[in-house]
């Protein structure tokens, strides 16, 4: 594995914490709505960088920045 | 921080081809499933083609994928849970905004969305604006009705998310919005071409503002496909002293089209979040090169209350050749060329009513409006264009009248009859125009 996709495996995994640890908040605190509700939005936009970034390599793992 | 890069996600939009085909494919699969597990309609659809998901593997089962109309939408709506009925795929408790369709073709489509549906609603703006040279030192106006119609709704979001000031021009009159615009000093705006033309012309004869005096860099246009008709474009870009840009969107559909600061002519397909379609007018096969019209039908790859599974959106485009800006997303040539239902014979010659358009406001004697009226005399088809010419040049008649049944004879092979009204005669829009007649339907 190259350096710069050592670097792109560890953007995604770093968003894929996020959302663990955005859920994790919402198993712990869900019960008080001003959680719930943050962690709600919170995972929208942790879903936005789902489709912006781990998907692409996920879902189709050749490609890395090298696009770009 | 600041960005130099062109690109909102260089990751998707410089992609090669190949591997964003493959991506595409993997998306395509992943929301038929969801689509087919969680709606109703969507089972009934593929069950009655007898298809499920796992025999979508190729491009070949794609393209045997049945698509949806807007009427399945209608037919499945009005029932529990209220108003989605069957096309609902979350729990309605989910649904946080709800919008419509204008319902210009008939009754309108229920438009539910989560949260995070919204979201990705934005971020496919972002997309749109950062390739038009959107940037968090922009002030933007948004001179449109806050209400149930989507329309600029998402630019609002997406502006905010990348930083831009936003001013939303709401409740507001034409004049009230100009001088409003003129007052905070904004440098951008988005409406509709036929909005802008019309904002302009308020600006100069009833407030007696140069509309360049205002400053303003960048107009998003929206809603209609003027911003890809060259003349059209050049006229706002004139009065104004903005760049234009195109972008193309849809209320069931998304924002899935973007105009570049490169301005190739059209409008790149946002392919990371959406599968365009071109298929052939008579044949339904698909169109692959560049310069022939086809029908659209389109995919949303990652919305989810109510997906958007190659839906016929009746929208006919062609492609174009690659564009110079670096994106590999494809291109369609001058966006949207019409609708299927208004391309029509006419003497038995295909006729698009953008054609009539791209002529007009080519001339510059000529004022923003007309009207174009097909019927029938006895058997024969008749087509009469409807046309103002400006205040000052309302002596030039005989050489105008010449010069636009040439142009109109040029561009479409027909001929047709030209009337001439004093200026402001034809009706004004505020935000979609209404301009071609086709009243040969009435009798059929």
């Amino acid at each position: 594995m190259s350096d710069r996709q050592s670097e792109d495996a560890a953007v995604v995994q770093t968003i894929l914490k996020i959302k663990e640890e955005v859920l994790k908040l919402r198993e712990m605190a869900g019960h008080l709505p001003c959680v719930d509700r943050n962690c709600e939005r919170l995972l929208s936009s942790v879903a936005m960088l789902e489709l912006d970034v781990v998907d692409v390599w996920t879902l189709c793992p050749d490609q890395s920045r090298e696009s770009a | 921080m600041h960005h130099n890069s062109p690109y909102w996600n260089p990751l998707l939009e410089t992609m090669p081809r190949e591997k964003l085909k493959d991506l595409q494919l993997v998306k395509f699969q992943r929301i038929l499933r969801w689509a087919w597990e969680k709606s109703p309609l969507y089972r009934r659809l593929y069950d009655e083609a007898g298809l499920e998901p796992g025999d979508i593997r190729t491009w070949a089962d794609v393209a045997r994928v049945p698509t949806l109309e807007k009427e399945h939408y209608r037919s499945a709506q009005a029932k529990e849970p209220w108003p989605y009925g069957e096309s609902l795929c979350v729990p309605l408790d989910e649904v946080t905004v709800y919008h419509q369709t204008s319902g210009t073709t008939g009754q309108p489509v229920y438009q539910p969305d989560t949260w995070r549906d919204w979201e990705w609603w934005t971020e496919c703006w972002c997309y749109i604006m950062w390739a038009m040279g959107f940037r968090n030192t922009d002030r933007v106006f948004l001179p449109f009705g806050y209400n149930v119609f989507v329309a600029y709704w998402a630019g609002h979001y997406a502006a905010e998310k990348l930083g831009c000031e936003v001013v939303p021009g709401g409740v507001l009159n034409t004049a009230e919005r100009l001088l409003k615009m003129q007052e905070l000093r904004v440098n951008a705006f988005m409406a509709t071409p036929t909005y802008v033309l019309g904002m302009a012309e308020v600006c100069r004869n009833k407030l007696g503002i140069d509309p360049l005096s205002l400053g303003i860099q960048r107009i998003l246009c929206a809603g209609e496909p003027g911003a890809s008709v060259p003349s059209t474009k050049r006229r706002m870009e004139e009065a104004w002293g903005a760049d234009v840009y195109d972008h193309i969107g849809a209320t069931e559909i998304g924002g899935w089209a973007y105009e570049c600061t490169a301005k190739p002519g059209g409008t790149h397909v946002n392919e990371g979040m959406f599968l365009v379609e071109l298929v052939d007018l008579e044949t339904g096969l698909p169109v692959e090169e560049p310069g022939r019209l086809g029908r659209i039908v389109i995919t949303a790859f990652d919305r989810l209350a109510q997906p958007c599974v190659r839906f016929d959106s009746k929208d006919v485009a062609m492609w174009a050749e690659d564009c110079t800006c670096g994106r590999t997303f494809r291109v369609l040539k001058g966006g949207i060329h019409g609708r299927t239902d208004h391309i029509t014979k006419v003497k038995g010659v295909l006729f698009s009513p953008t054609s009539a358009e791209e002529v007009v406001r080519d001339i510059p004697e000529l004022a923003d409006e007309f009207e174009l009226i097909v019927q029938k005399k006895g058997d024969i088809d008749e087509v009469t264009l409807k046309v103002e010419l400006l205040p000052h040049c309302s002596d030039l008649e005989a050489e105008v009248r010449e010069k636009l049944g040439r142009d109109f004879r040029m561009k479409t092979n027909l001929n047709c009859h030209l009337e001439f009204h004093a200026f402001g005669q034809l009706p004004r829009y505020e935000v979609k125009a209404k301009r071609f007649k086709d009243l040969r339907k009435d009798n059929h």
